[in-house]
């Protein structure tokens, strides 16, 4: 809350209230404190003394009010109508009084009583006002009479009922939160049971009865209790009753602000980075998307790298090679932390666990091996496959993993190193499990996908492709799958319909695998490594090809992105890893520009770019360098 | 090169490595058994699976020059044949895609090798 308070005004009403309540309560007396603002807007009458006093000096308020009348001035509004706003489509009364809620909520009382009084419409009537204060102050009875009453609006029975049912919810369990049960029970046998239908939700509230303490109230009835917002939470549900002409839906203009973000950031087919809300300016992703002159090289594997993924923090990243270890890369300084050596096969593929202290690999050499990532040792080596390990998985907590081989075996594992379950199973390819581990996907050396539910192991359908599947990738919502066919192709299935909706072309592959990556803000992007030594980028609802990047020598059989590092990450052929920064926060970029561009102006005059660096361009060919 | 997935053969005639029994070829797709390798008999075929193959060089042969690889088994690296890249004689052209594995270091996987 940024109330700013004025010691020197003392309190002007008795009925103080939390202050969370008064900024975005009342312009009636309920809940004022002494903050300035919110006292002239508690009471109607302070609003006119800066309202009639329309100093020469002022000459906005003398030329867009008239003074006596408190009516508009007509000539300008007309003028300013003709020249602004007549491609306005929105209706007059609604524009103001939306921005009458915004001034109230942001504190403004002056200006808020100077706008009802200059445009003639007003925030709210008495009625509404006088319900909005009677739920904020809890005064049950009256918003119970309110609501029956046809001034407040609300149409059929039914949602008078379903009104009704928020109102007495809260009343019982403020009743409760009080230690006063029997009035509590009271409410619950004689009124709330009448309500509603919901047997359960009626079981609920009735076992709420059993708590002992108000904090144990709050935690089981996830309630923060009749201090904290729950009946501003409250008023919020009862406004959806009331029809949006008599009160206006809460932070109106804000859910408009948000929407107008949310469309503009779905519109955007570069979606890389989290929006800005910036008001001024619509979004839009600044491009290029992973600028070829960020791109790091990570040199460590004698190998070929054939994975890598972030840490779940996006701090670390690790890479699995055909030089049969593994390396824990710092993205801070993007050193070398760690050096997992054991295996006696290459290294195809790791899973880091969900906490980040654990990553599991799989290898050639038959075994999974479970590494500490703080110290880099083995704590445990898994023999159970007779074939290859193709790939491992973690599921959901940091104690279960599970893995598939070509030896027909999909094994469950504990981080003790026990086998917890052991299920038949075609060669598996790659397997994938959904965040939430409802859902396992399994890919065999033929053509198909194989969607078992993972808690009964049952199989529920199974996806059929045109020829062998060398990799799946799920996106983090469960949602969308990719396939990566011998073939070359690069498919993406919508797992609701459990139909295939995308092909993504551009990329070279053919019998080796090549593991793609969902990447950019809400999975928004499908990245590939090609056998050309290029990622392909494409934009996931589109299909459209948004950029390759070049910076590897050979094939890229893996790549990874972390939202949190805002990179992706290459794994290739050519021994080394790439990380791609994303370009990130444009506008801010932009203005750092221009603050370089002044602190220099005078030193550098004979530069022409507009780019000018702050410690002059000797430093800056060093630091481009060092990023490169 | 990267990462292959081991390749399952089904079916007889199924040949292997005979060190880490990886399959390598299946005997349908032998084009001819007269040929002569670093250890003696070899077939030549026109498909293997589960290879990795070495760098192209030039290689003299008894039937002329040939730019060649050697091809090692994926499981075990050991060296188990060669493919032809080019053949500089017009007669050999035939040869050029198909490969050679060696006789002594491969045995039948599905036990009904009737050779
Ligand atoms: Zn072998």
């Amino acid at each position: 809350m940024t109330l700013s308070l004025d010691v020197s005004s003392p309190p002007t009403n008795s009925e103080i209230q939390g202050e969370d309540m008064i900024a975005t309560t009342s312009n009636s007396g309920a809940g004022a404190t002494d903050s300035n603002r919110l006292q002239a807007l508690s009471s109607p009458t302070n609003g006119s003394n800066s309202n009639n006093g329309t100093s020469p000096s002022d000459a906005r308020s003398v030329g867009l009010a008239d003074t006596n009348s408190l009516k508009r001035y007509p000539g300008l509004a007309q003028e300013a109508r003709r020249t602004c706003l007549r491609d306005s489509q929105f209706p007059e009364e609604q524009v103001v009084r939306l921005i009458l809620q915004e001034l109230r909520d942001r504190g403004f009382a002056d200006t808020f009583e100077q706008l009802q009084k200059e445009s003639g419409y007003t925030l709210e009537d008495e009625a509404i006002a006088q319900f909005r204060n009677s739920v904020l102050a809890g005064r049950w009875t009256e918003v119970e009479k309110a609501i029956s009453s046809i001034t407040i609006g609300i149409g059929s029975k039914k949602t008078k009922q379903a009104a009704l049912f928020i109102i007495k919810r809260q009343q019982f369990l403020e009743l409760l939160e009080a230690r006063k049960l029997k009035q509590a029970l009271l409410i619950l046998q004689n009124e709330l049971s009448t309500l509603t239908d919901d047997i359960p939700q009626l079981h609920r509230l009735s076992s709420l009865l059993m708590c002992p303490s108000p904090a144990e109230l709050h935690t089981a009835a996830d309630w923060d209790g009749s201090n904290g917002r729950s009946r501003f939470i409250v008023l919020e549900s009862l406004q959806k009753y009331i029809p949006p002409g008599k009160m206006v839906p809460i932070h109106r203009m804000e859910t408009l602000y948000s929407q107008a973000i949310t469309q503009q950031c779905s519109t955007c087919e570069h979606h890389v980075c989290s929006p800005e809300n910036n008001l001024y300016i619509d979004h839009k992703c600044p491009q290029p998307i992973f600028p070829p002159e960020l791109q790091i090289s990570l040199e460590g594997h004698s190998d070929e790298v054939w994975y890598v993924a972030f840490s779940p923090d996006g701090q670390y990243l690790a890479s699995a090679s055909r030089d049969k270890t593994c390396i824990i890369w710092s993205i801070a300084d993007y050193s070398i932390v760690g050096r997992l050596e054991g295996h006696e096969g290459e290294v195809s593929y790791l899973a880091w666990s969900p906490s980040g202290k654990y990553i599991v690999s799989a290898s050639s050499d038959k075994t999974l091996r479970l590494w500490d990532v703080e110290t880099g040792e083995t704590l445990q080596t898994f023999t159970g496959h007779t074939e290859t390990v193709a790939s491992c998985r973690w599921l959901g907590d940091n104690d279960r993993f599970i893995s598939g081989g070509m030896d027909q075996k999909i094994i469950v594992w504990n981080t003790k190193g026990y086998m917890l379950k052991q299920i038949a199973s075609p060669r598996v390819h790659d397997i994938a499990v959904s965040v939430d581990c409802s859902l396992l996907l399994v890919a065999d050396d033929k053509s198909s996908v194989h969607m078992y539910d993972l808690a009964t192991l049952t199989l529920i359908d199974k996806l059929e492709e045109p020829a062998v599947i060398m990799s799946l990738t799920l996106s983090s919502d469960a949602r969308y799958c990719i396939t990566e066919l011998r073939n070359g192709e690069l498919h993406m299935w919508d797992l609701e319909s459990r139909a295939r909706v995308r092909e993504f072309t551009g990329h070279i592959q053919g019998n080796y695998v090549i593991r793609c990556a969902f990447a950019g803000y809400d999975d928004l992007f499908v990245a590939a490594g090609s056998e050309d030594g290029q990622l392909f980028v494409w934009n996931r609802n589109t299909g459209r090809l948004l950029t390759r990047l070049k910076g590897h020598t050979k094939t890229i059989n893996g790549c990874s992105w972390s939202s949190k590092a805002a990179a992706l990450a290459t794994a290739s052929d050519d021994k080394t890893i790439s990380i791609w920064p994303a370009y990130h926060g444009a506008p801010s970029d932009m203005a750092d520009t221009e603050k370089h561009t002044a602190n220099t102006a005078t030193s550098s005059m004979s530069s022409s770019s507009s780019f000018v660096p702050a410690a002059g361009p000797s430093d800056d060919d060093q630091s481009m360098s060092a990023a490169v | 090169m990267g990462y292959m997935h081991k390749v399952f053969l089904s079916g007889k005639g199924v040949y292997g490595c005979s060190s880490c029994e990886t399959h390598l070829a299946k005997r349908d797709d032998i084009t001819s058994r007269h040929y002569t390798g670093q250890y003696g008999r070899a077939v030549l075929l026109s498909n293997v699976v589960n290879v990795i193959y070495g760098e192209e060089e030039k290689r003299a042969m008894t039937t002329g020059v040939h730019i060649v690889r050697d091809i090692s088994c994926m499981g075990c690296k050991k060296y188990v044949g060669w493919t032809y890249i080019k053949a500089y004689v017009p007669e050999q052209r035939f040869k050029e895609g198909q490969f050679i594995l060696e006789r002594e270091i491969i045995h039948d996987v599905s036990r009904d090798w009737d050779y």
